[in-house]
C-alpha cells in the first residue's frame, strides 16, 4: 500500500517536473542571419553568479515578471556562467557571436571586470551588442541605530580626526561600494579601512555588531533593518535618490563634488546581433518595464526604473567605463 | 632491488617539498603584507613552506629507519595497473571528446571501451549496458532537472 | 514562549490544508531526488522551480522551497553511503565511514541511521527554530570575524584527530587541502592566486568536483584492479539485516544528539552553513568515542553525527533567514529572492508582521521531516540493493553519473576535468597511505579560516590579542588546547592513531 501511494507520488512529481520544464530541451537553431528572423523559441537568459546570487535572483524575478504578464510565451531558461566575475560569461556570449537566442543581464561588474581581473584577457564590454540598460539600484550609506554619525559629513570629519581607523564594510575591493568608498576617500582628502565579506548577510551582521562602522548597499539590503530600528541611512551614494530613502542627503547635498560609480542592471546580447533579433528583445523589455507587476516589483525593492535602449545604453555604458577606470585609478587597483 | 613502502615514502617527501618549491615561488609573488595586515600571499606561503618542511620530514624520517623494516610496497601487477589507469584513461579520452561529439555519444564510448575493451564482456548484455546507462543519465539530468548538456556537433 | 506556541498552532492549521501538504509533499520528494543525485544541489533546484512557486501563495512557495532544501540533506547521504559518491557538500563527509559500512555489507543499517538521525536532528532543529531564534539570531550577530577564526582554529585542529596511520601524512594532506583552496581570486585584495591565466580557476576549485574525484574516480580504480566477478560487496538479503538493529540506534544516540545541537548552532552562523556542521560533528563524534580507531572504518557514529548535524543545520540557517533577513547559503538566498518577487522584506520585525507566512513554514517543516523520514527508510532496502548489480556494470555508472554530476554544478567542463585529475590523484593517496580526508576537511575549514584572520587583523590593526581579547574567540582557542592536550594528560585516553607521531 504505501509502495504504491510513494509511486503514485514520484511519477506525480515527475510528471509536474515535466511540466513545469516545459517540455525540457532547448532548440539549436540559433542563425540570426538579416532578414528572415523568426524570434527564438526560447532564448537562454545568462547570468554571471550561480544560483542564489544577486544577478541569478534578479533575472528569474524578471522572468517570472514576463510570465506573469505575458510578455513572453514560455519559461526562459536561465544559465550560470559563473568563472571569473563576468569574464566566463563574456567570454561565452563572444562564442555566440552572430547568434539571437542567447542574452545576458550585466551589472557594474561587467565594467570593472576586464578592468581588474587578468584572466579575462581582452575581451571587452564594447565587443557585445547593447540592448537594453533597465535599472540602477540606488546605493545608501547605513551605520548603526547608536552611531555617532548623523551624516556622510559626520563620518567623513570623524575618519579625518583618525585616518585609517574606520572601518566601512562590504563585498569585494573592486566592486561598486568599494570604488565609491575610494572616490570619497580621495574627493575628502583621508583614509579608512575596508572590510571585505562575500554575502551581504555577513556585510550587515558586521554592522550590527559595530564591527564595521558604515556600509554602502542597496535599499533591499537594510530596509528590514532600519524598520525594526536597528539601522540608521544617512546618505544617498548615488546621484538618483532612493525611492525607499528619499529624505537621505546625496553626496553632493552635502558637499562632495564627486562622480560616483552607479550600480546598473541592463541586458547584453552577443557580438553582431542582427538588428531584428535587437529590436525584439528591445520590444520585449520596454514593454515588461510598463507592466503593473513590474512597477510593483521595482518600488518594493526600491529600484529606479531607466529605461535605456540600444545606442543611449551603448553611450552609458561607455561613459560609466571611464568613471570606473577613474575609480580604479583612483583606488589604486 | 625491492620496492619498499619506505622507499615510495622517501620518494613522495621528495616530489611534495619540489612542489612547495613551486607554490612557494608562485606565492612569493603575491603580497606577504598589505597596509599592515596578512596579504594575499601570506597564507599560500605559509602553507608551502608547510609542504617543503613536511615533504622533507616524511624523506628524513623515512631514510633513518633500516630498510628491513618496512613492508613491500604493494605496487599493483601490470594486469592490475591496466585495468585501473585503463578506466581513468577511457574517462581521460572521453572527457576530451564531449565538447565535439556531445554527452551521450562519449559516454557511450566510455561505457563500450571500459565493458568492451577492459572488461570484455560481450554479447546483448553488454550492448544493453552501453546504451542503457547514458540514456538513462542523460533522461534524468537533461530532460528532468533541465542540465544543458552539450550535445556537440557545434550545437551547443 | 507562549506567542510561539500560539504561533506554532496557527501555524500547523495553516500547514495542514491540502494545498500545503501536496507542496510540502512536493518540496521534499523533489528535494530527496535532487539530494540523491550528485552534482546538482539544492539552490539550483530551487531556482528551476522558482517559476512556478510564483503562482503559489507565499506561505505555499516557500514551504515547498523549504521543503527542497531540507529533503536534499536527506537524500543526500545515498550516494555517499552506496557508491562513495558525495551527492553534495554536506555530505562528503558521510562517504568517510557510510562507504566503509557498505564495504562490511552493512549499507541498510548506514542508510537506516541516515534517515533517523537526520529525522531526529532535523526535528531537534526546528523546536530550536520555533522557541531560540531570537536569542540564536543575536549570537549569529555577534559572530565576528575573531569569532569565526577561533571556531575555524577547533575545526582545523581536529584535523590530528582524521589522521590515519601517520600523522605527518595527514598534516602534509591537510595544507595541500587548504593551499588548494585558495586557488581563484582573492576577496580582499582583488588579486588572483594560482590560477595560470585560466578564468575558470578564478572561482577556485569546485568543492564537489574534487570530493567526487577523490573519493567515487579514486575508489573505483583501487576496486577494479582485482578481476570484478559479481557484486563487490556482499548485500544481506533479511529484512532485519537491512534496518539499523538495536544496538546500531543505542550506539548512534550520543553522535546524533551532539550532531542536533552542533548543527543547529553552526547552521545558523551565516558562512558557516550545514558542510562545516557535519565537519565539525563528525570529528566531535571522533574525540569522544569509545574506539575512534574505528573512524573511517565504518563506525556507525561516523554517519549518524554527520548526518544529523547537516540536517539540523537547515533548520539553523532558517533563523537568520527569518529573524533578520540574512541568508547564510545559496538555498536560503533562493529562498529570500522569492521573498522578495512575494513583495516581503524578510528581517528583524518579520515574525511579528508576517506571521502567516513564518509559522505555516516552520510548522510545515515539522510534516515534512515525518514525510521524510517515512519516505526514506522503506526506500532503504531498494537503495541497498543497488549494491547487488554486478559491479562490472555498476563502476561505468558510477564514472559517467559522476561526471555528468560534476559538469551540472555550474554547467562547466572544467570543473570535469578536475574531476579527472582528483581521480587520478585519489588513486595515488589510496596506493600510498595519504588520507584524503583531511585534505577536504582543511579545504572547506581553511579558506573560512584565512579570511577570518584576515578580516580580524583589518579589526585590530594587525594586532593578534584581538583572538584573546573577544570572549567567543578565547573560548575556542581554549577547548582547542583542551582537546589536544588531554590525551596527553589522560594516558589510558590516547587514541592509537595519534600516539603514533614520526620519528
Amino acid at each position: 500500500m504505501t509502495i504504491l501511494v510513494r509511486a503514485r507520488w514520484f511519477s506525480l512529481f515527475v510528471l509536474l517536473s515535466l511540466v513545469a520544464a516545459g517540455c525540457g530541451l532547448q532548440g539549436d537553431d540559433g542563425g540570426g542571419s538579416g532578414a528572415d528572423f523568426e524570434p527564438p523559441s526560447k532564448t537562454e537568459f545568462l547570468v554571471h553568479t550561480g544560483p542564489g546570487g544577486g544577478s541569478d535572483i534578479f533575472v528569474r524575478d524578471l522572468i517570472s515578471i514576463m510570465r506573469t504578464e505575458d510578455v513572453i510565451s514560455s519559461n526562459w531558461p536561465v544559465r550560470n556562467e559563473e568563472a571569473g566575475e563576468g569574464a566566463g560569461a563574456m567570454n561565452y556570449l563572444m562564442g555566440k557571436s552572430g547568434e539571437s537566442d542567447t542574452i545576458s543581464a550585466i551589472t557594474t561588474t561587467w565594467v570593472t571586470t576586464p578592468l581588474t581581473i587578468e584572466e579575462a584577457g581582452d575581451v571587452t564590454l564594447e565587443d557585445l551588442t547593447a540592448i537594453a540598460g533597465l535599472i540602477v539600484e540606488p546605493e545608501v550609506m547605513a551605520v548603526a541605530e547608536d552611531s555617532p554619525y548623523q551624516s556622510i559629513t559626520d563620518f567623513i570629519e570623524d575618519a579625518k580626526k583618525q585616518p585609517g581607523k574606520l572601518i566601512q564594510t562590504g563585498g569585494s575591493t573592486t566592486e561598486v561600494g568599494a570604488l565609491n568608498g575610494a572616490l570619497l576617500q580621495a574627493e575628502s582628502g583621508t583614509e579608512w579601512k575596508f572590510l571585505s565579506f562575500e554575502e551581504v548577510g555577513q556585510r550587515v551582521a558586521a554592522l550590527l555588531n559595530r564591527d564595521a562602522d558604515m556600509m554602502f548597499g542597496s535599499a533591499q539590503d537594510f530596509a528590514a533593518h532600519v524598520e525594526a530600528g536597528k539601522l540608521r541611512i544617512i546618505a544617498s551614494i548615488s546621484p538618483d535618490p532612493s525611492p525607499v530613502f528619499p529624505d537621505a542627503p546625496t553626496v553632493q547635498d552635502e558637499g562632495f563634488d564627486v562622480e560616483l560609480v552607479p550600480q546598473v542592471r541592463g541586458i547584453v546580447g552577443p557580438p553582431d546581433m542582427s538588428d531584428e533579433a535587437i529590436q525584439y528583445y528591445e520590444d520585449i523589455f520596454e514593454q515588461t518595464l510598463g507592466t503593473p507587476s513590474w512597477e510593483e516589483y521595482a518600488e518594493k525593492n526600491g529600484l529606479v526604473t531607466q529605461l535605456r535602449l540600444g545606442d543611449e545604453w551603448e553611450a552609458f555604458l561607455a561613459e560609466k567605463h571611464d568613471t570606473v577606470e577613474q575609480a580604479l585609478e583612483t583606488a589604486e587597483l | 632491488m625491492k620496492l619498499t613502502v619506505r622507499k615510495v615514502d622517501m620518494g613522495i617527501g621528495v616530489v611534495v617539498a619540489l612542489f612547495g618549491v613551486f607554490s612557494l615561488s608562485r606565492a612569493l609573488k603575491l603580497d606577504f603584507y598589505d597596509e599592515g595586515v596578512p596579504g594575499p600571499g601570506f597564507f599560500p606561503s605559509g602553507l608551502a613552506m608547510l609542504l617543503i618542511v613536511g615533504g622533507l620530514a616524511l624523506t628524513v624520517s623515512r631514510f633513518v629507519k633500516p630498510d628491513s623494516e618496512s613492508e613491500d610496497f604493494d605496487l599493483p601487477s601490470r594486469f592490475q595497473a591496466r585495468r585501473s589507469l585503463g578506466v581513468w584513461i577511457a574517462l581521460l579520452a572521453t572527457v576530451a571528446l564531449v565538447n565535439a561529439i556531445g554527452f551521450i555519444l562519449a559516454m557511450v564510448l566510455l561505457v563500450a571501451m571500459v565493458l568492451l575493451g577492459i572488461e570484455r564482456r560481450r554479447g546483448p548484455a553488454a550492448i544493453a549496458t552501453i546504451i542503457l546507462i547514458p540514456l538513462l543519465v542523460y533522461l534524468l539530468f537533461a530532460t528532468l532537472l533541465q542540465v544543458p548538456l552539450p550535445t556537440g556537433f557545434g550545437g551547443g | 514562549m507562549v506567542d510561539a506556541l500560539q504561533g506554532l498552532t496557527d501555524g500547523f492549521a495553516a500547514a495542514l490544508t491540502p494545498t500545503n501538504l501536496f507542496w510540502a509533499l512536493f518540496g521534499v520528494t523533489a528535494g530527496t531526488m535532487v539530494g540523491v543525485l550528485p552534482g546538482l544541489g539544492p539552490p539550483a533546484t530551487i531556482a528551476i522551480l522558482l517559476p512556478l512557486s510564483i503562482n503559489l501563495e507565499p506561505a505555499t512557495g516557500l514551504i515547498m522551497m523549504a521543503g527542497i532544501y531540507y529533503g536534499a540533506k536527506y537524500g543526500g547521504s545515498t550516494t555517499s553511503i552506496l557508491l562513495n559518491i558525495p551527492g553534495e557538500d554536506a555530505s562528503v563527509v558521510t562517504a568517510f565511514d557510510g562507504y566503509q559500512m557498505a564495504r562490511q555489507g552493512r549499507a541498510g543499517p548506514a542508510l537506516g541511521i541516515a534517515a533517523i538521525g537526520s529525522f531526529v536532528a532535523g526535528t531537534v532543529g526546528l523546536v530550536g527554530l520555533t522557541f531560540l531564534a531570537p536569542a540564536v539570531a543575536a549570537l549569529a550577530i555577534i559572530f565576528g570575524p575573531p569569532e569565526y577564526a577561533g571556531l575555524m582554529v577547533l575545526g582545523l585542529s581536529l584535523v590530528l584527530m582524521l589522521a590515519g596511520s601517520s600523522l605527518l601524512k595527514a598534516m602534509m594532506s591537510a595544507a595541500f587541502g587548504f593551499l588548494l583552496s585558495t586557488i581563484g581570486l582573492d576577496l580582499f585584495s582583488g588579486t588572483t592566486r594560482f590560477t595560470m591565466g585560466q578564468i575558470e580557476l578564478t572561482n577556485g576549485i569546485e568543492f564537489v568536483a574534487l570530493s567526487i574525484g577523490l573519493f567515487a574516480i579514486g575508489e573505483v580504480m583501487m576496486n577494479v584492479e582485482e578481476e570484478t566477478g559479481r557484486q563487490l560487496f556482499k548485500v544481506p538479503k533479511r529484512l532485519k539485516e537491512l534496518f539499523p538493529s538495536r544496538k546500531d540506534v543505542k550506539d548512534s544516540a550520543a553522535a546524533i544528539g551532539q550532531g542536533s545541537v552542533l548543527g543547529f548552532f553552526v547552521g545558523a552562523l551565516p558562512g558557516a552553513g550545514s558542510t562545516v556542521a557535519s565537519f565539525i560533528s563528525y570529528t566531535v563524534a571522533k574525540r569522544f568515542a569509545k574506539h575512534p580507531e574505528e573512524f573511517g572504518k565504518g563506525a556507525i557514529q561516523g554517519v549518524a553525527a554527520p548526518e544529523s548535524a547537516n540536517n539540523s543545520a537547515t533548520a539553523g540557517a532558517m533563523v537568520p533567514l527569518l529573524t533578520l533577513g540574512i541568508p547564510g547559503s545559496a538555498s536560503t538566498a533562493m529562498m529570500l529572492g522569492a521573498l522578495f518577487l512575494y513583495g516581503l522584506q524578510p528581517g528583524p520585525l518579520f515574525f511579528r508582521d508576517n506571521p502567516d507566512v513564518v509559522w505555516p513554514i516552520i510548522a510545515s517543516m515539522y510534516i515534512g521531516n515525518v514525510i521524510l523520514v517515512l519516505l526514506n527508510l522503506p526506500l532503504v532496502p531498494l537503495f541497498a540493493s543497488v549494491l547487488r548489480i554486478p559491479y562490472h556494470i555498476l563502476y561505468p555508472g558510477i564514472v559517467v553519473i559522476s561526471v555528468v554530476g560534476v559538469y551540472s554544478i555550474r554547467n562547466s567542463m572544467f570543473d570535469v576535468w578536475m574531476l579527472v585529475v582528483f581521480g587520478l590523484l585519489g588513486y595515488l593517496m589510496r596506493k600510498t597511505d595519504f588520507p584524503t580526508a583531511p585534505l577536504v576537511l582543511a579545504f572547506v575549514l581553511g579558506p573560512l579560516f584565512e579570511r577570518a584572520v584576515r578580516r580580524s587583523l583589518i579589526l585590530s590593526a594587525g594586532s593578534p590579542t584581538i583572538f584573546l581579547t573577544r570572549p567567543w574567540s578565547l573560548a575556542f582557542l581554549t577547548i582547542t588546547v583542551v582537546l589536544l592536550v588531554s590525551p596527553l594528560v589522560l594516558r589510558n585516553k590516547i587514541p592509537t592513531d595519534v600516539i603514533e607521531v614520526e620519528a
